[in-house]
């Protein structure tokens, strides 16, 4: 099969009809350093032949072999994105090719199989935060963040209240896509480490919403239910930002008031893959479903009624809205979203719970061994999930210590100081299922070594 | 053949309203009702609202797409037709009865209202 569909005659007829007499002009403005070079002659090449598949495979063998996976290193980084184990079977149906070339459902309804799983995946969304209506995902966890922030706000318009220590790249997300109205964003002090009522009311004037990360950016569970209940005595909406595993431990965050649950979705069954591809999830209380963004999946029955799938309340986006239409970010993740649909089925709600409840006990253990060894402590002393941030003495500078720990081939955690300046020795430590107790052995005997 | 009612006045945009003493109702015509197909959401404006004529007012969503009321008049919604909410199909079945989206208090007299011999050649019928 040809993929370059234009042959050397029709080439040289669009070259005349714009006056251009070789091809090589039009790429004038292109430093020639910079140019790809023909291997051979080290001449200029747009028409470079490519490299034979076993040139092609060692070229990427040897560039994949400059990334740290973590086969190869003991993680304990979190922060946002998780190393969880993926089960086979969501590698494997997941790279279907039925799915794979159903990506993009510009003639959606042609692709029954990739709607049908769109459609679990929402339902299973719904289960899992308590809420009505999910859509087919969004690009990450700080788009499906920043379109929640910007619901409440054309419900409301007023402040964005969010605890210093949300994701400090979704502050930033919301701080790009308001930077026309910055005095909107209301950064608020969390002194004990949580948001408590005391803090909040210091803000005056109209409220639009409250976002509540859940655990936040230390790993410290949040009072959900108190904030829901404070911020709708202002009239404002509570968007919860939530890490889906820890809902297999936690209250759903629906029954507990929120009325948009977001976040990132990587945890469930997608591979850390250096940042991405990852999916942002969003679900609504029904009263909100037109209001929200994205894609969203159907049950119907067709003329001779079967069952059927077809992407529903369409008016809601920009291909009938046009510029009226609620976002114009309309590509939601659908492989992504799939993986996270085929993890969760595989599991089950017991077994997303046994992953959930293994990932608090194994970081509750290993908090309580490191507290042992001396000079160090949790930094605010609040229930935690499955990370939890250590401050160390303070002659320790935490990027030092992580550096040793770097030497004895484990990432240790990620130092707050980049983010909060009052945070200088503190370092934030995420454990998983994965971890086994050997690594969890080592990982206090190695702390004990660069902590002295 | 659209019906197109004589007491009505009727906008470009195919709303029609009814002028009453102190208040005028709005909704869309049957033309446009049956343009739109299966009308399934109502978004309705606020009471309260302050809207100027061409000014839009309402939503409507059909099974096919998003279409927005224009209001015929300037002035203030005075009330809903919360009936809607529940059952949008109204306005297909009775665009100028029970499908009613609201009603207006008219600030000014606004002049580019046509008749219904006007509205038909619009509509073509």
């Amino acid at each position: 099969m040809r993929y370059i569909p234009h042959s050397p005659e029709t080439v040289s007829e669009m070259l005349q009809t714009i006056g251009v007499s070789h091809f090589e002009e039009l790429l004038s403005s292109i430093p020639t350093e910079i140019r790809v070079k023909d291997r051979a002659t080290g001449a200029d090449s747009w028409e470079e032949k490519g490299l034979s598949e076993i040139d092609l495979s060692r070229k990427y063998k040897l560039l994949a072999e400059e990334n740290t996976p973590t086969s190869k290193i003991d993680s304990y980084l979190g922060g946002g994105a998780y190393e969880h184990f993926i089960p086979s079977v969501v590698k494997h149906l997941g790279s279907k090719p039925e799915f794979l070339t159903s990506y993009t459902q510009y003639q959606p309804e042609s692709n029954q199989g990739m709607l049908q799983a769109l459609f679990e995946y929402q339902s299973m969304m719904c289960r899992l935060t308590g809420m009505d209506v999910s859509n087919a995902s969004h690009y990450d966890g700080g788009t499906s963040l920043m379109e929640a922030a910007l619901m409440a706000v054309r419900r409301k318009p007023g402040k964005l209240l969010f605890s210093t220590y949300l994701n400090p790249m979704w502050k930033r997300i919301l701080k790009t896509y308001f930077s026309e109205t910055p005095e909107i964003l209301c950064e608020v002090t969390a002194p004990d480490g949580v948001l408590t009522e005391d803090t909040l009311k210091n803000v005056d004037g109209n409220i639009s919403a409250l976002i509540v990360q859940n655990p936040n950016y230390l790993g410290i569970t949040e009072d959900l239910e108190a904030l829901a209940a404070y911020v709708h005595s202002k009239d404002g909406m509570l968007i919860a930002a939530v890490n889906p595993i820890a809902l297999g431990f936690l209250e759903a965050p629906g029954k507990l008031g929120a009325d948009i649950v977001v976040g990132e979705g990587q945890p469930l069954g997608n591979a850390l893959s250096y940042g991405g591809p990852y999916f942002g999830f969003m679900c609504v209380k029904k009263d909100w479903m037109r209001k929200m963004p994205g894609r969203l999946v159907g049950q119907t029955v067709d003329r001779n009624g079967r069952r059927g799938f077809v992407l529903t309340l369409q008016t809601r986006e920009q291909h009938i809205r046009r510029e009226k239409a609620i976002s114009n970010i309309c590509t939601n993740k659908a492989i992504c979203a799939l993986r996270a649909a085929i993890y969760l089925a595989y599991l089950g709600e017991s077994g997303l719970k046994r992953v959930a409840e293994e990932c608090f006990e194994k970081a509750h253990e290993l908090q309580e061994r490191l507290c042992q060894i001396e000079g160090l402590r949790l930094s605010f002393d609040k229930p935690f999930f499955n990370e939890f941030t250590l401050r160390l003495p303070k002659e320790k500078h935490a990027p030092d210590i992580l550096t040793q720990l770097r030497r004895l081939n484990i990432l240790g955690g990620i130092a707050q100081e980049a983010d909060y300046l009052h945070l200088s020795s503190d370092i934030t430590i995420a454990v998983t299922e994965t971890k086994n107790q050997e690594q969890l052995d080592r990982f206090v005997l190695a702390w004990k070594q660069v902590i002295i | 053949m659209s019906n197109i009612p004589k007491n009505l006045k009727y906008t470009e945009s195919h709303e029609w309203i009814k002028m009453e003493s102190v208040e005028a109702t709005v909704g869309i015509t049957d033309h446009a009702q049956h343009e739109l197909t299966d009308i399934v959401f109502v978004e309705l404006p606020q009471i309260g609202k302050k809207v100027k004529a061409g000014e839009v007012a309402a939503v409507l969503e059909s099974v096919k797409v998003a279409a927005d009321i224009y209001s015929p008049v300037s002035g203030e919604v005075i009330q809903i037709n919360t009936v809607l909410s529940e059952k949008p199909g109204l306005i297909n079945e009775d665009p100028y009865g029970k499908g009613w989206i609201f009603k207006i208090k008219p600030s000014t007299a606004d002049g580019k209202l046509m008749d219904a011999t006007q509205y038909a050649c619009v509509v073509g019928s």
